[in-house]
């Protein structure tokens, strides 16, 4: 996506001057753009009159992108003068090169998903994956939706740190890519709900909070989802309904069984999903469920065959948890050997 | 066609008295009428374009935002995590206020065994958080315990959330929030910014940052503000 017109200033103009290029008038209101003083049209003050009006209704002038260097020569301006015009334009344009600059090769590197999630279980250090979800991430164009980049800024916040939050958002990531979700405006969805799914627990006492299954026991557990969006609700900003959808339907489950709506399978998001799940994974394979810790890759294991097990939900479509098979290949087919 | 041309044609062939034709003309004729009718072509494809041209849609970047929310992720995985003592986590939103608002933080919680606080006055209130009395910045040095005593009347008359300039322009804004459980005081949350605060979407940040406190309050309201 390349800029069409860049915004100008009536100051870079002179009176009774003749232009060779046209001068623009944009409308944001009506999202109109039209053509104000066509190319050889002396300017006159009535010309300087109805701007300084336009510009106090919200409007501003323009002129074409291919009349860039006509622009410099006529009216005797350079580059700095189009960047103090332009300056949110230009601010975001710095940020995205800067982004891309520090990430993009990190972001197309080759990655052994599956060989990093074996070392996980080793070492219990997800600083690779979460460096890997990171740069893909913040390589996320800043001109698709709001979404898409308060979620590359609240990535550039959080990923610093290796906490359960960013661990869950990661899981996540990778397990929605393995379920060929590409579209960067669910993604982007999808890390924001994975990451602020609990901060409803913020506002529950913290007694409850020190023991997991004490507190999934509580009544007001079941309220969680709800603070959650209540709290975001806080910010002043409308997040987009898909964001607050996945944070809603969390804890819902295929059978009809979770909460806070009991809704079923066919009513519930396919992300939504993906994200329960790989909160459960981080949840329990850092032993905040059971007490002990578990290797990721043998949690993964415990969901891909829907292993009844105290304290954890296995109520996931069937296409989701078959989808886990990728990342425990290695002890399938070690398994097979023995 | 030209007199001229046509003089030179009727030259050309002096013996014949009867004016001939120059096919060659007509035919050049042909084609320079083709090719101008080729041109005004031209000129509607230039006008199409140049309409489309008119409505290519404004780039539009989107601001990267936080609203702040990072702070509310890294402390719910704080309070989820048993190791931290209460007062790590309000110096952490001490921190948070601090950083991006140069912002300072008290804390006072209602004692439960007080019968009628506004009989018994500020001494109802317990401090369990003082981020004023040893802040490295003079402006935000102070006895908090003094000016809340002073401010009492205005203080339990706070029922929402309340900055003391709601449009923002002084250079010291005060920020009072009461917690409440069922329409029960807990107790408050002060906040003094110095002329960082630029407007409501500022001081919603504020607003929520502070709010997410309440899970530490609720703990400390049901220890009757005794615990620290």
């Amino acid at each position: 996506m390349n800029i069409a017109f860049y915004k100008v200033l009536p100051a870079y103009f002179e009176l009774d001057k003749l232009y060779s290029f046209n001068i623009y008038f944009y409308d944001p209101i009506r999202e109109q753009r039209l053509v104000d003083v066509y190319a050889t049209t002396k300017l006159s003050e009535d010309h300087f009159e109805k701007w300084h009006l336009y510009i106090t209704k919200g409007g501003y002038l323009q002129i074409d992108f291919d009349d860039t260097e006509i622009f410099y020569e006529e009216c005797d301006k350079d580059f700095s003068d189009l960047r103090s015009a332009n300056p949110f334009y230009f601010k975001m344009l710095d940020l995205q090169e800067k982004r891309i600059l520090e990430y993009q090769e990190q972001a197309n590197a080759t990655f052994h998903l599956r060989e990093v999630i074996n070392n996980i279980s080793d070492s219990d250090d997800f600083k690779p994956l979460i460096n890997r979800v990171k740069s893909e991430i913040m390589c996320f164009p800043l001109y698709i939706s709001n979404t898409v980049s308060i979620c590359t800024e609240l990535v550039d916040k959080t990923f610093h740190r290796d906490i359960i939050p960013v661990r869950a958002a990661c899981i996540a990531y990778v397990f929605a890519k393995q379920n060929k979700i590409e579209d960067i405006e669910i993604l982007a969805s999808l890390v924001i709900a994975s990451l602020s799914q609990n901060i409803g627990y913020g506002l529950l006492n913290h007694d409850l909070l020190s023991d997991y299954l004490k507190l999934v026991d509580d009544d007001i557990f079941l309220k969680h989802p709800m603070l959650s969006i209540y709290l975001l609700s806080k910010t002043g900003f409308e997040f987009d309904k898909l964001t607050k959808r996945f944070i809603l339907e969390h804890h819902e489950q295929s059978d009809g069984s979770g909460f806070p709506r009991g809704k079923k399978e066919d009513h519930i998001h396919f992300c939504s999903f993906i994200i329960n799940l790989a909160d459960q994974v981080i949840q329990y394979s850092s032993g905040n469920i059971n007490g002990r810790k578990t290797s990721l890759v043998n949690t993964i294991k415990l969901f891909h065959k829907s292993i009844p097990t105290p304290g954890i939900n296995i109520n996931f479509p069937q296409r989701l948890t078959e989808s886990l098979r990728v990342y425990i290949l290695n002890e399938i087919e070690e398994e097979l050997k023995s | 066609m030209s007199k001229d041309t046509d003089k030179i044609a009727i030259d050309d062939n002096k013996n014949i008295e009867e004016q001939t034709l120059d096919y060659s003309k007509f035919k050049k004729e042909y084609r320079n009428k083709n090719s101008e009718t080729k041109n005004e072509n031209d000129v509607d494809f230039t006008k199409d374009k140049f309409e489309k041209r008119l409505q290519e849609p404004e780039y539009s970047f989107y601001e990267n935002q936080s609203f702040s929310l990072e702070y509310l992720i890294l402390f719910n995985d704080f309070l989820m995590s048993n190791n931290l003592p209460k007062a790590q986590l309000y110096k952490f939103i001490h921190f948070a206020l601090l950083n991006d608002f140069n912002a300072s933080l008290a804390i006072y919680i209602l004692d439960q065994r007080v019968e009628d606080y506004m009989k018994t006055g500020f001494k109802s209130f317990k401090k369990i958080y003082d981020g004023f009395s040893d802040n490295k910045n003079t402006e935000l040095k102070m006895d908090i315990d003094f000016h809340l005593n002073n401010n009492f009347e205005y203080l339990i008359n706070v029922k929402i959330p309340t900055w003391t300039d709601e449009t923002f322009q002084e250079d010291i804004n005060d920020f009072y929030y009461p917690f409440y459980e069922e329409g029960t005081l807990m107790g408050y949350g002060f906040v003094r910014s110095l002329s960082q605060i630029n407007g409501h979407k500022d001081s919603s940040k504020v607003e929520l940052i502070v709010m997410s406190l309440k899970s530490l309050i609720l703990s400390e309201y049901d220890q009757n503000g005794t615990s620290q």
